[in-house]
């Protein structure tokens, strides 16, 4: 794995901490330095950068509550996101299938049953990785409330990357969505907490987005759907 | 159709509405559809125009939308939806899709949806409201305004 230039040295803090703010990164290390990040997007710049494609399991909101402070060095991928969640409370993270995914240390069991769920037929056409979420939470549902359709209309920019025609089989929604921000150069998925009933408000099960976004999709990314 | 060029920053062109320039893709799902379910996709690209009916052929122009079900016959989950960005043609691409049990039997039902896109010009930071498009999903086919 190649290295890069970018990593976290200071202690992360919860966003409402009053902690003192660590000295400003030196200016030559624009713009790829940024003080108190959420982990959440730190971890999602170091795999655009590193183009490791990432999975994030939610469990909560601490990737979006801690923030950390990125400076600069010369690290590997594996050492940098070690240095992240080792300012976060409660998770970890290992490589799968070629994705870095991170966890909660304890997963939500209907959390392991989404991911394990198997989708007979992931089908879509040439499509952005928003498209592609939306698609795969159409299925979910349907294997959820077999009974309730979908209906969708997804707003984009022609010259956002797509990946596809796709057609899997039997695939579970782990191994789909790892396929997918493999896919050209690379991306992350994000899988929100599940609760304990299924309730249509939570029907945007995942999210994915590409690392060859220019539309400010990666840098809205957040806990919550 | 007449197209007009943001340049001056002191123009007072209104972002009003929108049009389809083309259709890029309109089939019946499967392939999109969940098992056991069909439906329809329909993928146009369009070009939001201002108050005289000019194409504002303008990048950057970030779009959000609210759909709002009129009918809905099929009883679906509420719509899904996602935000855009104009390229710098001033194009973006609005992609319906819409999959059911019901189809591709039914003749009869439909869900009717208003899509409201609201458009913000970075030009002035102002965002419009644009005016509404009157959506038809039906079995045989996704119509957006009757087209």
């Amino acid at each position: 794995m190649r290295s890069i230039v970018v990593t976290l040295l200071v202690s992360g803090f919860m966003a409402t901490n009053a902690m003192p703010i660590a000295a400003e990164p030196p200016q030559e290390l624009q713009p790829q330095t940024a003080t108190r990040t959420p982990a959440l997007q730190a971890i999602l710049r170091l795999g655009q950068t590193a183009q490791q494609p990432v999975g994030i399991i939610l469990g909560d909101d601490s990737l979006c509550r801690y923030r950390v402070n990125m400076s600069a060095t010369k690290d590997a991928f594996p050492g940098l996101v070690d240095r992240i969640l080792a300012q976060v409370s409660g998770y970890r993270w290992s490589l799968r299938d070629g994705v870095a995914i991170m966890q909660p240390n304890s997963l939500l069991p209907d959390t392991a049953k989404l991911l394990a769920l198997t989708i007979p037929r992931y089908g879509a056409p040439r499509s952005t990785l928003v498209e592609h979420a939306a698609f795969l939470n159409m299925d979910i549902r349907a294997l959820l409330r077999p009974n309730e359709g979908t209906l969708g209309d997804i707003l984009s920019s022609p010259d956002e990357a797509k990946t596809g025609p796709i057609e899997l089989r039997d695939l579970t929604v782990e191994q789909i969505l790892n396929y997918l921000v493999k896919q050209g150069k690379g991306g992350a998925w994000l899988l929100f907490p599940v609760p304990g009933t299924y309730h249509p408000v939570a029907d945007q099960f995942v999210q994915l987005v590409s690392y060859q976004d220019t539309t400010g999709r990666l840098e809205r990314v957040s806990c919550h759907p | 159709m007449f197209k007009l060029q943001l340049h001056s920053e002191g123009s007072d062109q209104r972002a009003t509405a929108d049009r389809i320039v083309s259709t890029l893709a309109s089939f019946a799902g499967p392939p999109t559809c969940p098992a056991g379910q069909s439906g329809w996709y329909r993928q146009v690209q369009k070009i939001v125009t201002d108050q005289n009916g000019a194409d504002i052929v303008l990048g950057g122009q970030e779009l959000t939308e609210v759909l709002f079900y009129t009918r809905n016959d099929f009883g679906n989950a509420p719509p899904t939806t996602g935000s855009g960005t104009t390229n710098s043609n001033g194009n973006f691409t609005d992609t319906f899709f819409f999959c059911t049990p019901a189809c591709p039997n039914d003749t009869v039902h439909e869900n009717d949806v208003t899509q409201d896109i609201s458009d913000h010009l970075p030009t002035n930071g102002v965002t419009y409201a644009l005016r509404p498009n009157a959506l038809v999903y039906k079995c045989s086919g996704i119509t957006i305004n009757g087209n």
